[in-house]
């Protein structure tokens, strides 16, 4: 740096810390160490969307027309010129044909919506699978899941914004399910659309709502989320080197904050090219909202999709009982399904705490291998969700594949509830028997592909053990004692590599307990439940001998 | 006999350290261990190899860790110096300490392969700044209804996509090539505060809790309590005029005795012969302003065959083999529109109810559960057909209060 630069740079430094005292603060934060590895830029792919949203939708703001009142059209679109359409839809048009950059925009939006729901799933699936949810990070998980919810509701109030025929019915929709709600569902739908479907005042409440109120809610979670993450470091897989009280990889300054920087510029700039080159929600051909009109194959964005799958599978169950109609065949699938789903993803950590009587604190990260029960658990969850997803489509299958429609229906709504199982006991089977794979590499090491024929006649394999720190890692994992062949390695830098009884990877933190019988009715579920995530159903291992392969040990 | 260094201490200042092991693992016999070059193995191997070229070789040095070109680098003072500036910074109080990159072995930097990736990022950076001025000028300059501003938006867009990834890559190629590869450790300290600052804490807590009086002082906490249940209220009542309370108004459709039923789209009232055998039209009551005003009542017009209505009641309440039943869904609300023929099933679009619209529009397949209301009709003295009253029963989704 050129002596001036320097000079200036330092001038301003004291002149900052003369005011906050923010040296040491500097200092920490520059050197602070982010551990390196490609699962953990999904997160970082949900944050620059928000980013994009936020920036677009400052435009889109300057723009957009939040009003439900009649306006007759007579921009540049032809077909539409000379229809009667409300405000909002009006803009829109006008955003998308008679501004320039408008429809750029508005794609751009809408694909950083898409992108944003998208990563926030593709990462709460890795923390789930990498148990990064576990104590101290609890409570980051329960902000993450509120911030999923909340980005699924902001997505579907921005894309019905416009008014347009294809989210129309979708309000049209939601104000059904708002209805079904026994005892005050008329209520609250009056007092949320101002008197009957569809009326004047929802489109501008919607408006506050999208623009205001969920992104404020968005944003301080969402700084809560970054905080914590700074505060209690960021998890990091086992590997050399690496144990549960210390972070290895690269500083924040410069490196880290460079090589994060580009990774912000090439996000997007492909959500850019997608809002350029790829179109979305081409409301123009849509027409405006009409409650007497439908257009077939009506489909809301992909992260609705499991709710429409679960109203289009759902029985059509209706109680009516003293003068009062209960439809389940709206509340469960619009209310109740969603309800439990995202109350179960979120209160999944402190089950698994209380199961597991896990009170240690992790910083190192599983493999979903390691876990298999929590794994197969994930993978049954995500099928469930699967299948819901499938059937918000199964019109469009039947057309596209020339099947009967009430086939498809039927044959989703019996694997719905078969299904999940079966992906619980493959995933775990799957699970265990990569672990079973490790637990040979670990004893035998890697087969060097060259056979060795012995003077019987025998042919044997050659394998060559493991490195020693990988060894102890990977013993670590699978929580088995490890000795080196010829007597135990130190534990590398009093990394505290575990070696935990089978049944428990990583600082348990478990009390010694003698075996106690459970008292009590919620004892006893918390036992068969921690039976439930440790059991592994293998068969026993008569004489061991018998069950070796014969190989040549490379001393 | 005595050792130049000294003795390690303890059993982790024996193993070393951690990342040096990682690069170099020990084995037993004190030799690097890599694998497949065990002695016995290459032994092996060397049969195997004179025997015929089975096994391939494999490499004895692992790869370099950065790619500074394939030439053999040029070693001088400068960069010699430049490497040296890259040790250890000061640690600071959190353990944090740096592992400089030399300590791996790595290759020295060869000043052509530096400058020439620090050529390569300013390229980036001038691709990029190139291409935000192209965005800036195409605004004005491109046409702006070429093909309902299809045009600009690729100009638009296109220039703004190759702006920003140029700024990415420049980014990634700086971190990859210039920047040096620090690795760092820090100490993560345990999170929770130690036992006697908790104990002080909570000291602090209850002595001032104990202060407020809240715990002895009944009247105080019972008055407290009684003004923080009651005061959110005025927050949730002056929302009430949000809308008005649902009322008689959704059961209620915009249909009365002797509506004309005009054609939805052209607005003509609709008279015997109008529509053919099998045929069907969305119907509005007449005068209608806007469909928001009505939104219950969009209607269906279906024209039967005769004797192909099977139900009494709704052979009852049709006119002339035309019956009018509700288009919006029983289930959630879509006005249901597809209709087959032949078989006389009315299909919702968005969650396949399926009504059998010739035995009284009972519901055959999907999640709807009550049929669809049927509109009871009647012809004027014009031979229009008009609604002999309105719906008799709520129509569209159901909600809790309608019986």
């Amino acid at each position: 740096m050129s002596a001036q630069a320097e000079a200036a740079t330092k001038k301003t430094l004291r002149y900052v810390d003369d005011r906050l005292g923010s040296a040491s603060f500097l200092r920490r934060s520059m050197n602070k160490v982010f551990p390196d590895h490609w699962s953990f830029l999904l997160g970082e792919i949900a944050m620059y969307s928000l980013i994009i949203l936020l920036l677009t939708g400052v435009y889109l703001t300057l723009f957009f027309h939040a009003s439900s009142e009649t306006v007759v059209y007579h921009g540049r679109y032809a077909p539409l010129r000379g229809v009667e359409m409300t405000d909002a839809y009006a803009s829109t048009l006008h955003l998308s044909f008679d501004v320039r950059g408008g429809l750029l925009m508005r794609q751009i939006h809408h694909w950083a919506a898409l992108l944003f729901v998208l990563s926030i799933i593709t990462h709460a699936c890795r923390i789930y699978f990498t148990g990064a949810f576990r104590k101290p990070r609890t409570l980051n998980w329960h902000i993450g899941v509120g911030l999923m919810v909340l980005a699924i509701l902001e997505g579907f109030a921005g894309y019905s914004l416009p008014d347009d025929l294809l989210s129309g019915t979708g309000i049209r929709i939601a104000y059904s399910v708002i209805l079904s709600i026994p005892v005050v569902g008329t209520y609250l739908g009056y007092l949320v659309f101002g008197g009957n479907f569809p009326g004047v005042d929802f489109i501008p409440r919607l408006f506050v709502v999208h623009v205001l109120l969920v992104p404020g809610i968005i944003i301080a979670l969402f700084s809560a989320h970054m905080m914590m993450i700074w505060h209690q470091k960021h998890t990091d897989f086992p590997g050399p080197g690496k144990t549960e009280h210390n972070v290895v990889g690269t500083p924040f300054f410069p490196t880290f904050i460079i090589k994060t920087n580009g990774f912000l510029f090439l996000v997007f700039g492909i959500i850019a090219g997608l809002g350029a080159f790829a179109q979305i929600n081409p409301v123009w051909l849509y027409g405006p909202y009409d409650p007497s009109q439908v257009s077939a194959g009506s489909q809301p964005d992909f992260y609705i999709f499991f709710l429409e799958g679960s109203l289009r599978l759902m029985p059509n169950l209706e109680t009516n009982v003293l003068g009062h109609t209960i439809s389940w065949n709206i509340l469960i699938p619009g209310v109740i399904l969603p309800g439990i789903m995202f109350t179960l993803m979120a209160l999944y950590p402190s089950i698994e705490a209380w199961a597991t009587k896990d009170k240690a604190f992790h910083n190192l990260l599983q493999r979903p291998r390691d876990v298999p029960v929590r794994t197969a658990l994930g993978v049954m969850a995500l099928t469930f969700y699967g299948i819901l997803f499938i059937g918000g489509q199964n019109d469009i299958l039947a057309r596209t594949f020339d099947w009967s429609l009430q086939a498809t229906s039927w044959t989703l709504r019996v694997l719905l509830l078969l299904a999940p199982p079966i992906a619980f006991y493959i995933t775990k089977r799957l699970c265990l028997g990569l672990q079973h794979h490790d637990e040979e590499l670990l004893h035998h090491g890697y087969e060097t592909g060259i056979i060795r024929r012995l003077p019987s006649g025998e042919y044997i394999e050659v394998t060559s053990p493991l490195p020693a720190e990988k060894a102890s890692v990977l013993a670590m994992q699978l929580g088995v004692e490890h000795h080196n062949g010829h007597g135990a390695l130190p534990a590398p830098n009093g990394s505290g590599a575990n070696v935990a009884p089978r049944g428990g990877a990583g600082d348990t933190g478990r009390a010694e307990h003698p075996i106690s019988r459970p008292v009590g009715a919620l004892a006893r579920a918390r036992a068969s439940l921690e039976n439930f995530f440790f059991e592994r159903h293998e068969p026993p291992r008569t004489n061991p001998e018998d069950e070796e392969p014969k190989t040549l040990k490379v001393p | 006999m005595s050792d130049d260094k000294e003795a390690p201490k303890t059993a982790a200042e024996a193993a070393g350290n951690p990342l040096k092991r990682a690069q170099h693992p020990v084995s037993t016999s004190g030799e690097p261990r890599e694998r497949g070059t065990s002695s016995s193995v290459n032994e092996i191997e060397g049969e195997v190899l004179a025997r015929g070229n089975m096994a391939p070789p494999i490499p004895a040095t692992a790869r370099p860790r950065r790619k500074v070109g394939r030439r053999t680098p040029v070693v001088t003072p400068e960069t010699q110096a430049q490497q040296e500036a890259h040790l250890t910074r000061p640690s600071d109080e959190e353990g944090t300490h740096f592992l400089p990159e030399s300590y791996y072995g790595e290759e020295p930097i060869d000043p052509r392969e530096d400058k020439f990736a620090e050529l390569q990022v300013a390229l980036c950076f001038l691709v990029a700044a190139a291409a935000t001025v192209f965005v800036c000028v195409a605004y004005f300059v491109v046409p702006s209804h070429r093909r309902l501003g299809q045009l600009m938006n690729y100009a638009l867009g296109g220039g703004l996509t190759i702006a920003l990834l140029a700024v990415g890559a420049g980014f990634v190629l700086w971190a990859k090539k210039l920047l040096p590869h620090d690795k760092a450790v820090q100490e993560r300290h345990t999170l929770h505060s130690p036992e006697e600052e908790q104990l002080l804490a909570e000291e602090t807590f209850f002595k001032g809790f104990a202060s407020t009086g809240l715990g002895s002082r009944k009247i105080l906490r019972r008055s407290l309590l009684t003004i923080v249940a009651v005061l959110p209220l005025p927050a949730l009542v002056l929302l009430k005029d949000l809308g008005p309370l649902p009322t008689k108004k959704l059961r209620q459709t915009g249909w009365k005795a002797g509506d004309r039923l005009v054609d939805a789209t052209t607005r003509q009232p609709v008279k015997l012969g109008d529509l053919d055998i099998g045929g069907i039209k969305t119907v509005m009551p007449e005068g209608f302003t806007t469909p928001d005003q009505y939104a219950l009542s969009p209607t269906m017009l279906i024209r039967f065959a005769p004797d192909e209505i099977r139900s009494k009641k709704e052979k009852a309440w049709s006119k002339y083999d035309h019956v009018a039943y509700s288009k919006i869904c029983t289930h959630a609300g879509c006005p249901i529109s597809l209709y087959e023929q032949q078989t006389h099933h009315l299909l919702c679009p968005c969650h396949q109810s399926t009504f059998d619209m010739a035995n009284d529009a009972n519901v055959i397949f999907g999640p709807a559960a009550r049929r669809l209301p049927q509109l009871q009709l009647d012809v004027d003295a014009e031979g229009y057909f008009i609604a002999a009253t309105d719906y008799k029963e709520p129509v569209g989704p159901s909600f809790w209060e309608r019986g």
